[in-house]
């Protein structure tokens, strides 16, 4: 077996790459402007679908729901209050980044996309703020400045939902329900960076979402807590239906502007795309500082289209959480994923429909298809074949693993990620271990 | 000491650096007070490593809390991958030099 079959191949860390050179660097202002204008357009947007009074009444509702998953924002509110509300988060997570002096990474490209997808289906302005406050807190009592843990803090939001869940969501009276939710949030936002960090060993970087994984514990955690005091989490699944053509004029015109702004300055280095698709994208993958911005816009803009394609493939609907997750695959296009990494993951998830009960165009199905994509790294580093199976495998335990967290964190893939994950990377170390007994110290 | 357990494994990940590359009789020099780190790393071979000039490029990567945070942990002895460009990120300034056979890599961290 040729060491570096596209199908399966070993890992081994690779001669260091050279400095990228010929693409145009883009400077920090550049790239403010730009992730601003992604977010201006989302907000915009919503003036196509509603009346500002029905916007705001819109997100009225959506600041008062639950918000666990699955509660599409643009069946609570409208489409247009959805919208509305996604381009609010992004733009706070842009002036909070932009504020703390942190660099315009892969990561924080990620997290802010990440934000606005999210925000159509369980976050809002009233849950993130809790989670985030947490973090803050966290910072001050370890004498640190924020800026070192933006990220947690800003992935951090996916656990929103336990903010709103407690709030509005326990019939409890609101003089009592208010404090404990925000309390509740920033508990959660101060176990984030600790957990974080330590998690992350346990998938050793291949799954991209590892705040999900951690929000996912801490989730169980505290539902665990209300389930014995006896309070129940009913599931919901409110998705919007037969809106797809409005929703895909925003999501082309989104594309478009990204792979127009990144063949610009791209120019002639989007050529190189071939650099990035030899990456394997385990954490930490910053494609911005290796192949520049240009670049990573087209490669975004790229994966964008392949999920479009994806769910309208498989005959399902575009909604407020499809948008989520493309919105997500998008940012972490910046992060980790690229074609040659993220197909494969999607392959196995759709192959796994047939094989088992799943309804190939549901809307369970087709989001485990777009977040399954956090697995992207072992279909990058150990090629095709392992990354079937690892989309194949995360089919399986995402729809098992929700009831642990009842629905409070947000990043449901990225909690089965980092189970599958921990389970198959040693496992792929080991049969290549005893394959090339050469290599039998094949055990990281 | 302050930071006691990333400065471990800022060390693990040099010796994953030499050892990768076959540099196995290693000498290093491991200072740490409140202030500063220095870990100095040399090792003999009659050929440098191909990617010297890269390595020292990654190493000079600017200092970015917010990677430091959340990443560090991910460094240290692994042998499918390297993290030396998180490394970068955690430390502020760094030398590699090949001298008569003896490639020694040098980095400071400011606490």
């Amino acid at each position: 077996m040729p060491k570096h079959s596209v199908l399966f191949r070993i890992p081994t860390p690779e001669l260091l790459p050279k400095p990228r050179t010929g693409f145009i660097i883009v400077t920090e202002q550049q790239k403010f402007r730009i992730m601003l204008y992604f977010a201006i357009l989302t907000l915009l947007a919503a003036f196509f679908f509603n009346s500002p009074l029905e916007i705001f009444q819109g997100l009225w509702r959506i600041i008062k729901s639950p918000s666990i998953l699955l509660t599409d924002y643009m069946v609570v509110g409208n489409i247009g209050s959805a919208f509305f509300n996604s381009g609010l988060l992004m733009l706070g997570a842009i002036l909070i980044t932009r504020h703390n002096k942190v660099t315009l990474s892969g990561p924080i490209v990620a997290a802010i996309f990440t934000i606005g997808g999210f925000a159509f289906f369980g976050k809002n302005l009233y849950n993130v703020c809790p989670i985030m406050a947490g973090v803050l807190l966290f910072a001050k009592l370890r004498r640190e400045p924020f800026r070192a843990l933006i990220l947690p803090a800003l992935f951090g939001t996916a656990l929103g939902p336990l903010v709103s869940q407690i709030t509005f969501g326990f019939a409890l009276p609101l003089t009592i329900s208010l404090p404990l939710g925000i309390l509740s949030g920033l508990v959660a936002g101060m176990l984030l960076p600790p957990l974080a960090n330590h998690f992350i060993q346990f998938h050793q970087g291949y799954n991209l979402y590892n705040i999900g994984f951690t929000a996912g514990i801490i989730g169980m955690l505290f539902i665990s807590v209300f389930r014995a005091l006896g309070f129940q989490i009913p599931p919901v699944s409110q998705v919007l239906e037969d809106h797809t053509i409005g929703l895909l004029v925003y999501l082309c015109l989104l594309l478009l502007s990204m792979a127009a702004i990144g063949f610009w300055y791209a120019r002639k280095s989007w050529r190189n795309m071939t650099h990035l698709w030899r990456m394997p994208g385990q954490l930490v993958s910053d494609y911005i500082n290796s192949d520049g911005f240009g670049l990573v816009l087209l490669n975004m803009a790229i994966l964008g289209c392949v999920s479009i394609g994806y769910v309208l493939f498989v005959g399902s609907s575009v909604s407020g959480p499809v948008i989520g997750g493309i919105f997500t695959v998008i940012g972490f296009g910046a992060f980790g994923k690229h074609l040659r990494n993220t197909v494969p993951i999607m392959l196995g998830v759709f192959v796994a429909n047939y094989v088992f009960v799943w309804d190939v165009s549901s809307i369970g199905s087709v989001l485990a298809a777009l977040f399954a994509t956090t697995l992207a790294p072992i279909a990058g580093a150990y090629g095709v074949i392992p990354g079937i199976l690892a989309g194949f495998i995360h089919m399986t335990v995402v729809m098992n693993v929700g009831y642990l967290h009842g629905g409070v964190n947000l990043y449901n893939n990225g909690f089965s990620g980092g189970f599958v994950a921990a389970l198959m990377v040693p496992i792929l170390n080991s049969v290549i271990s005893v394959i090339f007994p050469a290599r039998k110290d094949f055990n990281q | 000491m302050k930071n006691q357990a990333k400065s471990i494994k800022i060390l693990e990940e040099l010796i994953r650096y030499f050892t990768c590359n076959g540099i196995v009789d290693l000498a290093v020099r491991y200072t740490s007070t409140n202030e500063t780190l220095i870990i100095s790393v040399s090792g003999e071979t009659a050929t440098p490593p191909k990617d010297i000039a890269e390595l020292e490029s990654l190493l000079k990567t600017p200092r970015r809390l917010e990677f430091e945070e959340y990443y560090w942990s991910l460094l240290g002895a692994s042998t499918t991958r390297n993290e030396l460009d998180i490394l970068g990120t955690l430390v502020d300034d760094a030398r590699v030099t090949y001298e008569n056979g003896i490639m020694t890599v040098r980095v400071e961290r400011m606490e």
